[in-house]
């Protein structure tokens, strides 16, 4: 491949003044015999925005996605004057490849009002005059990742003193980079996160796992078939107890033995309620009360008819028996109000014994407070009285009640007829009652074990057995997990013993690519042999006879040189042979094994493209010893454009031929 | 674009797999990473680990 051609516009100091493209000529294919390209300038001239335009015109924003600031800092004054918005920006690269020419055009557009690119930079390839259509593609397949791209577009001087820096590192560093060990040992980092992953993933799922499931179902089975049984058993109760039941009556009790059993139940039921009747009515306070009951109505009569008319001797004698015998052990006396009232003294009562006297002497009609104590006494057992009459009333209905219903009853008995056979047959009647009561017992308990097997046991076995499925799920998950966890700690096992493997055959090879630079370039061979990269990436030169130098035996001269071999070397391990564009190329090396490098370069028919200083690269004696080699000379210039800012240009000079130049003007 | 040294270690793991049993199926395997890994240089750590695990998963899918 050939660079042929770089048109920039607007991209860094690279403005056109006709708003046209500034051309780089990069390679004249009239001089095919030679492949050294010179773009001389100072520093600050745009050499090294000539590799950034190649590098963003080929990768764009993969290479450096903010550059909106490689935009033409005159370019946008400019816009800005004409009262416009817009910055365009573009880097085409005419490009050799196999005899064909290709058009490689990178173009992106700036946004001068809020300093933003607008948009990612777009690409497009020609090829004849057409676009081709996988332009992304066909820098895929013809160029190294942007990240290789460094080992043929950098900064000599810059990867010198790297190494000198840092030797080990910066060997380690671009070994791995440019031979795909990195990638391989990102593999093998990933590889091992991954094993991480899968515990972690392992942990989560093994949380979830609520364990001895399988007990626990056990139990519960054993629960139902205890339930079971007990149904059967059950059934079994039953059936018998059908059967005892037809014992008693095949068919069904008739409907007279079945009134004769409730008809004689109902009269023991009845009995019984008079019993309990009577045996209340005992045990209560009725008869006890009863005297006084009736002494206050004997009195209360009394007290009325001699109110009502004179009483005659007989009457009251008459009145006084029976009031005496009424007064019985409990009562002294009676006391008549003037109102007709009359009031019982209890006997040993306080008034009767401390205030008899007091009270006979007393006019009734006085003695209020007296009077009040001894009505107020009267009253009470008046008041329980009335209640247990009350009661008594109650009583008696109720016994009138359960005694007609009682005669009835037995009436009713005494007709159907009260004799032994129907007696027996009452009895027939009640067991078989019994076995209907207990069946029916049995076949609820029945019903109560079904439901609860059912609605509970049932239920929670169905529960159990969904998780104990969810968790030999998540077992079986697991070890799927475990076993794809074998198998990438197998990958990783691999893939560590690919890069054991891999790095002595390459170190051997890369030892060996160095060692052929390193004596096309340096003039005593025995001495400066060859190369050996060690595993530990230890960086020796080794003697004809095999013996290493000792770091003070090789001057920095040696030493460059070597390791420039070592670089160019390392190259080889990328597939397609792509132009180098190098900055400073020769600013490092001492005199002599500069003319050897480039020498030994030469002859690989690569287009080496550099970038030089002049007075310091670019000499009468350089120029010299690179004239046999050069294919275009440019050089690079700079111009302040109407005081604004500076631009750069580039002139391409005649390549057979020094250009003499004066430092200062630059 | 794939190096000369990522043949070469690409090779290597042909090589070191043909003496694992089933050498033929981890070797497919790796070779579907380190492509992926050179196809994706730019992809951090982490979800390069998560997407070598769903290209070990799929392997194990396919493989079901």
């Amino acid at each position: 491949m050939k660079f042929i051609k770089l048109k920039l516009k607007n991209f860094k100091p690279y403005y056109d003044k006709q708003d046209t493209h500034q051309e780089i000529f990069l390679f004249d294919e009239e001089r095919k015999d030679k492949n050294i390209t010179l773009n001389i300038g100072p520093t600050g001239h745009g050499k090294t925005s000539i590799s950034e335009a190649i590098l963003w015109c080929i990768f764009g924003d993969i290479y450096y996605k903010d550059w909106e600031n490689f935009v033409n800092t005159l370019s946008v004054e400019i816009i800005k004057q004409k009262k416009e918005n817009e910055v365009n920006m573009c880097a085409e690269l005419i490009l050799e490849l196999e005899g064909e020419h290709y058009r490689v055009i990178r173009s992106g557009s700036y946004d001068i009002r809020n300093g933003q690119k607008m948009g990612e930079s777009k690409l497009s390839i020609l090829h004849n005059g057409e676009p081709i259509n996988d332009s992304i593609g066909f820098i895929g397949d013809h160029f190294p990742t942007v990240t290789l791209m460094k080992y043929f577009v950098f900064d000599a001087d810059d990867i010198l003193k790297k190494f000198e820096e840092n030797r080990e590192g910066s060997i380690k560093d671009h070994i791995n980079k440019i031979v795909g060990v990195e990638k391989l040992n990102e593999m093998i980092n990933s590889l091992e996160e991954v094993m991480k992953l899968y515990d972690k993933d392992s942990r989560e799922i093994e949380s979830g796992i609520h364990g001895d499931i399988a007990n626990k179902i056990k139990t519960k089975e054993e629960d139902k078939a205890k339930k079971e049984d007990a149904i059967k058993q059950l059934e079994r109760g039953i059936l018998e107890l059908i059967s005892e039941k037809k014992n008693l009556f095949k068919a069904s009790p008739s409907p007279e033995v079945i009134k004769f059993s409730e008809l004689v139940n109902k009269r023991d039921d009845l009995e019984k309620m008079t019993i309990d009747l009577n045996k209340r009515f005992k045990e209560s306070n009725i008869i006890s009360d009863m005297d006084l009951l009736l002494l206050y109505v004997v009195i209360d009569d009394a007290i009325k008819k001699l109110n009502q008319r004179p009483t005659t001797k007989e009457e009251f004698n008459f009145s006084s028996t029976v009031i005496k015998s009424s007064l019985g052990e409990n009562y002294s006396g009676i006391l008549f109000g003037k109102k007709e009232d009359t009031n019982l003294i209890k006997k040993g009562a306080r008034i009767w014994d401390e205030d008899l006297d007091d009270l006979e002497k007393l006019d009734l009609g006085s003695g209020e407070g007296i009077k009040t104590h001894v009505i107020e006494t009267f009253r009470y057992y008046e008041e329980q009285a009335n209640k247990q009459r009350d009661n008594f009333g109650k009583y008696k209905k109720d016994f009138d009640k359960t005694m007609k219903e009682l005669m009835k009853v037995r009436n009713e008995i005494r007709q159907i007829g009260d004799t032994t056979k129907n007696k027996e047959l009452k009895d027939k009647y009640e067991k078989f009652r019994k076995f209907e009561k207990q069946i029916k017992e049995k076949v609820n308990l029945q019903e109560e074990i079904k439901e609860k097997i059912e609605e509970e046991i049932e239920k929670d076995i169905k529960d159990l057995r969904d998780e104990l499925k969810r968790d030999e799920e998540q077992k079986r998950e697991i070890k799927q997990i475990e076993e794809k966890r074998k198998e990438t700690q197998i990958l990783l096992n691999i893939s560590k013993k690919t890069r054991e493997e891999f790095l002595d055959d390459l170190l051997a090879s890369v030892n060996r690519t160095a060692s052929e630079s390193l004596r096309s370039t340096v003039k005593d061979t025995d001495r400066f042999h060859s190369i050996e990269i060690d595993s530990n990436y230890k960086f020796r030169v080794k003697q004809k006879n095999g013996e290493a130098l000792e770091e003070r035996q090789i001057n920095k001269g040696n030493l460059q040189i070597s390791m420039m071999s070592f670089f160019f070397g390392l190259s080889k391990y990328l597939r397609k042979k792509i132009p180098y564009v190098i900055d400073d190329p020769l600013l490092r090396l001492d005199p002599g094994h500069d003319k050897r490098l480039i020498e030994q370069l030469s002859k690989t028919n690569d287009q080496l493209i550099f970038h030089m200083i002049p007075g310091k690269e670019y000499t009468t004696d350089s120029f010299n010893w690179l004239k046999p080699y050069i294919n275009i000379q440019n050089w690079l210039y700079r111009e302040k454009y109407k005081g604004l800012e500076f631009i750069s240009y580039v002139e391409r000079k005649d390549a057979e031929k020094i250009v003499y130049f004066d430092i200062d003007k630059f | 674009m794939q190096t000369e040294g990522g043949d070469k270690i690409i090779k290597t793991m042909e090589k070191v797999c043909k003496q694992q049993e089933n050498g033929d199926i981890f070797f497919n395997i790796l070779k579907k990473l380190y492509n992926h890994i050179s196809k994706h240089e730019n992809e951090p750590s982490d979800s390069r680990a998560q997407s070598i695990k769903d290209i070990i998963d799929s392997k194990w899918r396919e493989g079901e």
